[in-house]
């Protein structure tokens, strides 16, 4: 137990190491739904006897009760078994593909059903009032998926992008034991795949909605049903194992906290031939070493875009201005004496001009914070320069 | 980073509880009332493996076992045997009939092994409490 929270921790850790980059890290929080499902002797129905059924029925997470006095647990457990709750990061690696991962917990639940058949009837239609004895079975899960996210659309309000790949899950299942159902308390890892679809507006990037079909890939049961039809009849009390893989369809939606890391498609106008010339020039002193720029649009967002340069050099090629915060780490050379930042207009966005709010900080101290306003024939120059 | 401590530490937190033993109790039972299943009836046509009956006690003690899933020869609606419970082993009035329509009744011992299990071991016939629970 101790070395998956480590390696959880590291996994962690690394995914953290990419948030410097052009894409920021991205936090979520989603709430979801699954539907699972179990097999009896390896089927959904059978008839054990010719007067008895026994029927496995899938259930969503959501149908799960909350009711204390039902289900014998705490509201908070309950809680739990109702539902699926995601806490997610999501690094983006291109504009096509993106890197997802999280802690999920959730329920999953099932009902076992032994029906009473008249004479002669098949086993459907079952008259619901002759159920001889009912379990609805329930289990914790706690997920780690590692997904990959594909695009699947360029253009359109909607993102529509495809989800792939692996979760690894811990499942566990407390014994109760009655006179129809036996079951053991049982902690157990196993792997599934996902597969799904996750839809999302495409510029506020704060909502999205997912379906998804997880298949698991081993049995996480030790369960077992016991049938007394046989009692009188000379085939004795039978018993029947009770699997379930895991595997689950799931619906969720989950909440983005953080700035949209998409840059925004903005309308860009063709790259002027040559960098303009210096309408504005900032001078900062600075320590020699790393040191942060942030670019923000602190009036209305209306798609203004920028290009940054660091000494002649492109750093960011074009960048949507947004309302968060969208941070890089330069570096300040001491050999050379002084750096030029030059922010280079690529559109004016929909209200002119094109205006923005760079922020300068080292060691954590915000040493700059300017309000800068650009046109595409003008670019600011911000010079840095090493006070020791 | 700090949000991604903040989450970490939620993560951990409640995979932790989720992972606490929870401490189920069951009812504890202090009468024979319910639905239940019955092994062992016979009719015409030899033994019925399941049937279904529901015991229900009226205002003068006295026990009515009504068959809510029958067979040929004492079919559902009818009252398969009935009497007053006060102790391990009781006798009580039950129903046979001949598939036909007529009726009879005669004494048997009724026996109540738990709350959960009953026996009337002259005719072989086991009663067991219906299940119908959640199972975390």
């Amino acid at each position: 137990m101790k070395s998956f929270f480590i390696l959880l921790f590291l996994y962690l850790c690394s995914l953290s190491g990419f948030s410097q980059q052009h894409y920021p890290l991205k936090l979520n929080f989603g709430y979801g739904t699954a539907y699972s499902f179990a097999t009896v002797d390896g089927q959904k129905s059978f008839r054990p006897h010719q007067q008895s059924a026994l029927v496995a029925e899938g259930r969503w997470s959501q149908q799960w009760s909350l009711n204390t006095e039902e289900t014998k647990l705490k509201s908070w457990e309950n809680f739990l078994y109702n539902a699926q709750f995601y806490f997610g990061v999501e690094k983006q690696l291109n504009e096509r593909f993106i890197l997802a991962s999280g802690l999920e917990i959730g329920g999953r639940n099932f009902t076992l059903t032994e029906y009473r058949i008249q004479d002669g009837r098949d086993l459907g239609p079952i008259i619901e009032a002759y159920y001889a004895n009912r379990m609805q079975r329930a289990y914790l899960v706690t997920s780690l998926p590692l997904l990959l996210k594909t695009s699947l659309n360029q253009k359109g309000k909607l993102q529509v992008l495809a989800l792939s790949g692996i979760a690894l899950n811990y499942a566990h299942s407390l014994e109760r034991n009655t006179a129809f159902y036996k079951s053991k308390e049982l902690s157990t890892f196993f792997p599934s795949l996902h597969v799904g679809l996750e839809v999302k507006e495409r510029y506020l990037n704060r909502v999205s909605i997912d379906f998804g079909w997880q298949i698991g890939l081993a049995n996480i049961l030790k369960d077992e049903v016991v049938i007394y039809t046989g009692l009188k009849t000379g085939d004795g009390i039978q018993r029947y194992a009770v699997e379930s893989k895991g595997s689950h369809v799931r619906a969720g939606i989950c909440f983005y906290f953080n700035a949209p890391s998409i840059k925004k498609p903005v309308p860009i106008v063709a790259l002027p031939p040559s960098i303009p010339p210096i309408g504005k020039t900032i001078d900062i002193a600075l320590e020699s070493g790393p040191f942060q720029l942030s670019i923000v649009d602190d009036q209305t967002i209306d798609d203004d875009s920028v290009k940054i340069m660091q000494d002649g050099q492109v750093v960011i090629e074009a960048i949507g201005l947004q309302k968060n915060e969208q941070c890089f780490e330069l570096q300040l050379d001491s050999t050379l004496g002084e750096t030029e930042i030059r922010i280079i207009a690529l559109n004016d966005g929909r209200i002119k001009p094109n205006t923005m709010r760079v922020i300068i900080k080292q060691y954590g101290k915000e040493v700059n914070n300017a309000f800068i306003r650009t046109e595409t024939t003008h670019s600011v120059q911000i010079l840095l320069r090493t006070s020791k | 980073m700090k949000k991604l401590n903040l989450l970490f530490v939620i993560c951990i937190v409640s995979f932790l509880s989720c992972t606490k033993s929870i401490d189920i109790q069951e009812p504890e039972r202090t009468d024979i009332t319910g639905i239940w299943n019955a092994y062992g009836f016979q009719d015409l046509s030899g033994y019925v493996p399941l049937e279904i009956i529901e015991i229900s006690k009226n205002e003068t003690n006295e026990y009515t076992a009504l068959k809510i899933m029958g067979d040929n020869g004492v079919p559902t609606g009818t009252v398969t045997w009935k009497g007053t419970i006060d102790g391990g082993i009781n006798t009580v009035e039950m129903t046979f009939g001949n598939g036909r329509g007529d009726f009879i009744t005669m004494p048997v011992q009724l026996e109540i092994k738990t709350y959960d299990w009953l026996e009337i071991k002259n005719f072989g016939l086991i009663f067991i409490r219906r299940t119908d629970s959640n199972n975390p």
